[in-house]
């Protein structure tokens, strides 16, 4: 078994350090309870035991803070790092140094690797974790489910698996796309709805009459166009024909993609109407059901201007007010559905094209046609201009939807611009080429025979190049799709591995989290039998369910409170931690009592206690549950974050408890800060001691000053069951009779009457004996005993009885 | 406590390790192994490996 010797941090997030905490050991408890106000560097301790486990701190990776935020700003070079002592000697003393100078590579000394292979389970839970897993959509609550139950790495490769398979997925469709405009160019060449067989026939019969043999694949057609073309060569006014020919048909299937401007306006258009419909509020969109649910709800609701939960009035109309929310993200909703078509055509309409200095060149090939030189190298240049366009409205299609900026239209606007000129332009120097083209050609057709000599050619050669093209996307297309359908095959048995894994991990701690969710929900009657439940269906998906008197309810948010299902996470993740940390005795838990009201809290006590193997180091900045702590577990350490300063960080003092306190105030010769401290710790314990001992008291909610009845009647109580000469009773009646007892009770909480040190030195002393009477002082136990329903008060584990004697002054 | 500890850290590993024996000769869970290590995937490269597999050979008839 490992648990922390000392932990010391130095120049490492809040904390400027050196900062040692040394943990209890050879004791009864090895644990220790930070108590501190908020931004006093509480939390600096977990990331520091994080950084030193995992290599880097989640929940700032999350907000993209990496490891530059993790030195404190004052730090000096070399005085980053974070130290551990255990007490296992395989790992010993353990030291990661932050290195400035590569900072993902820290510096480490000891045996780091031993103590991350005895730590498999994250052993550390903050406020945060537990709220991610309550409020979050199911995705998102997987994830925090994931650093519950210590699966994060399977999880983070799951997702790089599944990013992998969408960029293949993409490139899929664009494959797709290339693959039908290649299919319609050939269409274009040997006539609508004409496949790819009959195409081949076609240059068959072209070959048949010229002389030459059936055409049955692309090979047998590449050698009928290589002759052909040969017998043209032949001919030097073929050849010069040949090759105007051949730019003629290059120029025709080189067109400037004209549809792309209209779909650019139209997504500059969209993106200008979720601007004016609030686009920097694009989330308030997933308000629109539970405002329709309330515009639902209010049309059956009757008097304007009444508020339907609390009745009180208040200015306007609800439903109002209600239905023009609704329609202002009605309008957003529709703007951002309108953005994503527009977008859509977009993108389907740039997957289409090719780039025309490329395909102009292609369909070209080497041959060099006898025309105007200045001419054909505009058309070159002009196919370059609106490539380079093209290429610019590619890369500006791929914005963020949910951050459209004003440089974004602007942009939108240039290119909206710049477009209609690049295509006038090319398609002017295309039409220039084209009618040179024409007139050198009218002069070479003037033997039939050679013209169609030039058409088969030029035909067969074309068709074979179209083909060509085809069946290259097809086969494009067909070997991505293989790729894509077998690796997705693989992502999903991965999936499923994780689902199965993950459910396993759960179905292994599920009797120990229903355990503990007993524990922390005990006092919440018919709940029960928490269950995650993952669904295979969906990739990083689990829902809660709980018994609800008898009914499975799923998801269990819809009936459990917040707090109820931070007992879940919580629950979720003692019972990882503890179930998968075998060897790691340790645990963190940062503020993770803030959702828990003052009756919920002792019950993670309780659980705590049930825990005693375990190491525990616990942070709170509530001094309630503080003084709690310190009561139930008397043997825990107990240490003060009690000031901050950005150069020095927190000052770090013992932690005292109410008592320590009252007695601290009186040293000080500081009376009235002692008495109402007293006065406090009494009220609270008075209470507590007359529930347990099932003490009548009259309730009088107008009455401020409680001692004075609580003390009273628990003193009466005490006589009943115990008798007069018990010494409870007695010293439940030296103090009530106490005439400093009397005065304190009157004034305790007035500031304005001030009190003698005398007199609250007398009343803790008395207060003190009858504390230390009803409760066991036995360690994990640290109870107040409570009546047993017949004639003794004892504690749950009953070693501490107060009874009846029959020998006066025994309190048994 | 518990009999056996769940290893986390190895889990991708193991699955990795487990298909491989499963169909040897699959290419693309070649690429995946090739392109991981520990619990890490290489994303820019499976891509590059995973595309050049998909592209077919040039100048086929």
């Amino acid at each position: 078994m490992m648990f922390v010797k000392r932990l010391s941090i130095s120049g490492f997030r809040g904390i400027p350090g050196p900062f040692d905490l040394e943990f209890p050991s050879g004791g009864k408890s090895r644990s220790v309870v930070i108590y501190g106000a908020n931004g006093t560097g509480k939390s600096s301790v977990t990331d520091a035991w994080e950084w030193l486990t995992t290599g880097r701190i989640e929940h700032l990776a999350r907000e993209g803070a990496e490891e530059r935020a993790y030195p404190n700003v004052g730090a000096e070079d070399g005085k980053c790092y974070v130290e551990a002592e255990f007490t296992d000697p395989s790992v010993g003393t353990v030291r990661l140094t932050f290195d400035s100078k590569r900072i993902t590579r820290p510096v480490s000394t000891g045996n780091l690797a031993a103590l991350r292979a005895l730590i498999v389970h994250p052993c550390h839970i903050r406020y945060g974790d537990l709220t991610r897993f309550v409020f979050f959509k199911k995705a998102e609550r997987y994830d925090a489910l994931a650093t519950l139950m210590g699966f994060v790495p399977q999880m983070e490769y799951q997702k790089a698996l599944r990013c992998v398979e969408n960029v293949l997925s993409k490139d899929v469709e664009r494959l797709s796309q290339l693959s039908l405009t290649a299919g319609e160019r050939r269409h274009k060449h040997f006539g609508q709805g004409v496949s790819s067989e009959d195409s081949l026939l076609a240059v068959s019969s072209i070959s048949l009459a010229r002389g030459h043999r059936i055409v049955d694949s692309l090979a047998a057609a590449a050698a009928v166009s290589d002759a052909l073309q040969k017998e043209v060569e032949q001919d030097p006014r073929a050849a010069k024909l040949a090759g105007i020919k051949v730019l003629m048909a290059a120029l025709a299937i080189c067109s400037a993609p004209h549809l792309l401007e209209g779909a650019l306006k139209a997504v500059r258009g969209a993106v200008e109407q979720v601007r004016a419909a609030q686009a920097d509020k694009a989330e308030r969109r997933l308000r629109i059901p539970l405002l329709s649910a309330a515009d639902e709800f209010l049309a059956g609701t009757t008097g304007i201007g009444i508020c339907p939960l609390c009745g009180k009035a208040f200015d306007g109309d609800l439903r109002e007010h209600v239905q023009k929310e609704l329609a202002e993200l009605k309008q957003l909703k529709d703007a951002l559905d309108h953005l994503a078509e527009c977008r859509s055509t977009l993108s389907k309409d740039l997957a289409g094209l090719q780039q025309l200095g490329t395909s102009f060149e292609k369909a070209l090939g080497s041959i060099e046609p006898d025309v105007d030189m200045a001419l054909l190298a505009a058309v070159r240049t002009a196919a370059s201009e609106l490539d380079t366009c093209v290429s610019r409205v590619r890369g500006l299609q791929a914005f963020d939807s949910s951050a459209l900026s004003d440089s974004l239209t602007d942009d939108l606007r240039s290119e909206e611009l710049a477009l209609p000129g690049s295509c006038s332009g090319f398609e002017t120097a295309k039409q220039a080429l084209l009618t040179d083209a024409l007139t050198r050609s009218k002069v070479l057709e003037t033997d039939p025979v050679r013209v169609s000599l030039v058409r088969d050619a030029q035909f067969v050669r074309d068709g074979l190049r179209l083909m060509r093209e085809e069946r290259d996307a097809v086969d494009a297309l067909a070997a991505a799709q293989a790729t894509l359908e077998v690796y997705g095959e693989r992502v999903s048995q991965y999936v499923t591995a994780c689902l199965t894994n993950v459910q396993d991990r759960f179905d292994e701690i599920s009797e120990q989290v229903k355990q503990y969710f007993s524990i922390l929900e005990k006092h919440t009657p018919g709940l029960g039998d928490p269950k995650l439940k993952l669904l295979p269906d969906q990739d990083r998906s689990v829902v809660l369910e709980v018994t609800f008197h008898g009914t499975s309810v799923q998801p269990a948010y819809k009936y459990l409170s917040e707090s109820q299902l931070n007992s879940f996470g919580l629950a979720v993740f003692l019972a990882s931690a503890t179930h998968f940390n075998p060897t790691c005795r340790f645990l963190i838990l940062d503020d993770v009592v803030n959702s828990f009201d003052s009756y919920k809290r002792p019950l993670l006590i309780d659980l705590l206690k049930g825990t005693e193997d375990r190491q525990v180091l616990l942070m709170t900045h509530d001094s309630y549950w503080r003084d709690l702590l310190y009561r139930s577990l008397p043997t825990w350490k107990r240490v003060r974050f009690a000031s901050y300063a950005p150069g020095t960080g927190p000052t770090v003092l013992p932690g005292r408890d109410r008592l320590e306190r009252t007695a601290d105030a009186l040293a000080d010769d500081e009376p009235d800060e002692a008495a109402r401290m007293l006065a406090y710790h009494m009220e609270d314990l008075l209470q507590e001691i007359c529930e347990s001992f099932e003490v009548e008291l009259k309730f009088n909610r107008r009455n401020e000053y409680t001692l004075d009845t609580l003390l009273d009647r628990l003193r009466v109580r005490a006589e009943d069951k115990l008798g007069g000469t018990h010494a409870l009773t007695a010293a439940l009646a030296d103090l009530y009779g106490a005439s400093s007892f009397r005065n304190w009770v009157a004034h305790c909480k007035l500031p304005a009457a001030p009190l003698h040190r005398t007199e609250v030195q007398e009343v803790l002393d008395k207060w003190m004996k009858i504390e230390a009477a009803v409760t066991c002082t036995t360690d994990g136990c640290g109870k107040i005993v409570a009546y047993d329903g017949k004639s003794a008060f004892c504690c749950p584990c009953r070693q501490k009885r107060v009874e009846k004697t029959t020998a006066a002054g025994d309190d048994g | 406590m518990t009999e056996k500890p769940v290893e986390t850290a190895s889990f991708v590993s193991s699955w990795l390790a487990e298909a491989l024996d499963a169909d040897p000769g699959c290419p693309i869970l070649k690429a995946i192994a090739e392109t991981t290590t520990g619990d890490w995937l290489d994303e820019a490269k499976l891509l590059s490996a995973l595309k050049a597999r998909s592209r077919p050979p040039v100048g086929g008839t």
